[in-house]
């Protein structure tokens, strides 16, 4: 019974699988855990340090079986992340959570990017709805809620009086941010970036900067706070 | 060693396999691919197709350490034999297979059956030379939209449990704080509505 419970908390807690003999019940439960990972698609993108170190590994072993010869330093080229992650951030945009693509960013449809559409866009949707995204008792000042409707993942948050609601999705590769709530902004999981609550753009390791995050529309509305998103697209 | 392709394909095609539901090797494989087709070395195999290994691992064995683990020992075996004349999707189709191998060992190795198994006829094409297909067997997409629907399954405390866990990836402590419950409660919770979600249908999932 023991063994199966580590199993299951090392995936709660993204450590290393022990080993042991679990129970055909708990196998179920092991991989109902590990399927539920797959809901961040941003939670499998390797660290930066990972593929550097590994590519070294290769290199050490590679390049010298096959040139014993020469006594030259192995080159190691780095690559830069955003090449590395150009699929990667594909399919965490293409999730159906991360729906704020072009053409509800800018209402053109013209193929023009995030970054071209200026500082902090507001999302305006051709089709939109209100929907409640968290009891409005939920949100202290200063304090961010994240909610996810079937069209946009995003965060909403409150200072002072006023309510703000963001795009969840990182306006660079479209990964998912996360709430940082020690520091009050939204973390990039694939890259070094991060974003205020309210949208800018504080800080990167890129080479151009991040558009800022798109403003959704937010309101509340009796005892919910409630955002303005698109429809479902058919 | 230098056509460890064809010969690690021989040796591990059914055996090593879970299953032995691997995809049957086609003898165009053997055919020289044109150069525009083909990785020059082993550091453009490496550089565009380590975020994939890696997320596809990742998918399959829900945690940071033992994905990175499990890629290097994909690249670590299947580089060294790799013979570069061959198309980049065979390549690719090459270290999805040699995954599929180190994942089924793993697997055996820590709990004695396999867990999660990667099914490389729900694998995307691999166009020779096209952009990299989606770095998970069956698409990152798709997985993460087949959780969606477990989660979205739940009732409201069971599915936010998961959501700060999973998707949010907040500590226990951190969601115990979010829910406005204990930490005991919130570690009762997350379990009660793991094992809620395991036993949901199949069509929920």
């Amino acid at each position: 019974m023991r063994r199966r419970r580590r199993a299951v908390d090392a995936v709660f807690e993204d450590q290393a699988i022990q080993a042991g003999r679990p129970e055909p019940g708990d196998v179920d439960l092991l991989r109902t855990a590990i399927e539920l990972r797959s809901a961040d698609p941003g939670a499998g993108v390797p660290r930066e340090e990972f593929v550097d170190s590994l590519r070294d590994r290769l290199a050490a072993e590679l390049d010298a079986g096959s040139s014993t010869a020469s006594a030259a330093p192995v080159e190691i080229r780095r690559v830069p992340r955003r090449a590395l992650l150009a699929g990667a951030g594909a399919v965490a945009a293409g999730v159906a959570g991360v729906m704020l693509d072009r053409t509800l960013l800018g209402g053109s449809g013209n193929g023009e990017t995030p970054e071209a559409a200026g500082p902090s866009a507001e999302i305006e949707p051709i089709a939109g709805t209100w929907v409640p995204v968290a009891p409005a008792a939920a949100l202290a000042d200063g304090g961010a809620q994240r909610f996810s409707t079937p069209t946009v993942v995003g965060f909403v948050s409150q200072e002072g009086n006023e309510l703000r609601a963001v795009s969840g999705a990182c306006t660079h590769q479209g990964c998912l941010l996360k709430l940082n709530v020690d520091a009050g902004r939204l973390d990039c999981p694939c890259h070094r970036t991060a974003f205020a609550l309210d949208g800018r753009t504080l800080f990167h390791q890129l080479a151009a900067a991040p558009a800022p995050l798109p403003h959704l529309k937010a309101r509340r509305a009796g005892d919910q706070i409630e955002v303005f998103v698109p429809t479902e697209r058919t | 060693m230098r056509e460890g392709l064809m010969a690690k394909e021989d040796e591990e095609g059914g055996g090593a396999a879970p299953g032995g539901d691997v995809a049957p090797i086609r003898p165009a494989l053997r055919a020289v691919a044109p150069a525009g087709d083909r990785y020059a070395d082993w550091r453009e195999v490496y550089d565009d197709n380590v975020v994939r290994i890696h997320r596809l691992m990742y998918a399959k064995v829900g945690n940071r350490p033992d994905a990175e683990d499990l890629t290097a020992e994909v690249f670590l075996a299947a580089l060294g034999p790799l013979r570069l004349s061959v198309s980049r999707g065979e390549v690719r189709a090459y270290l999805l297979r040699t995954a599929q191998t180190v994942l089924a060992s793993f697997w055996r190795r820590r709990l004695g059956c396999e867990v999660t198994t990667i099914d490389l006829t729900a694998a995307p094409p691999l166009e020779a030379g096209g952009p990299a297909p989606a770095p998970d067997d069956d698409g990152g997409g798709r997985s993460a939209r087949r959780a969606r629907r477990i989660l979205d399954a739940l009732p409201d405390r069971y599915r936010r449990v998961l959501e700060l866990r999973f998707v949010e990836g907040r500590s226990v402590r951190d969601s115990a704080q979010a829910m406005g419950v204990t930490v005991a409660n919130a570690k009762v919770l997350q379990h009660r509505a793991l094992r809620l979600a395991a036993s949901l249908p199949e069509e929920a999932s």
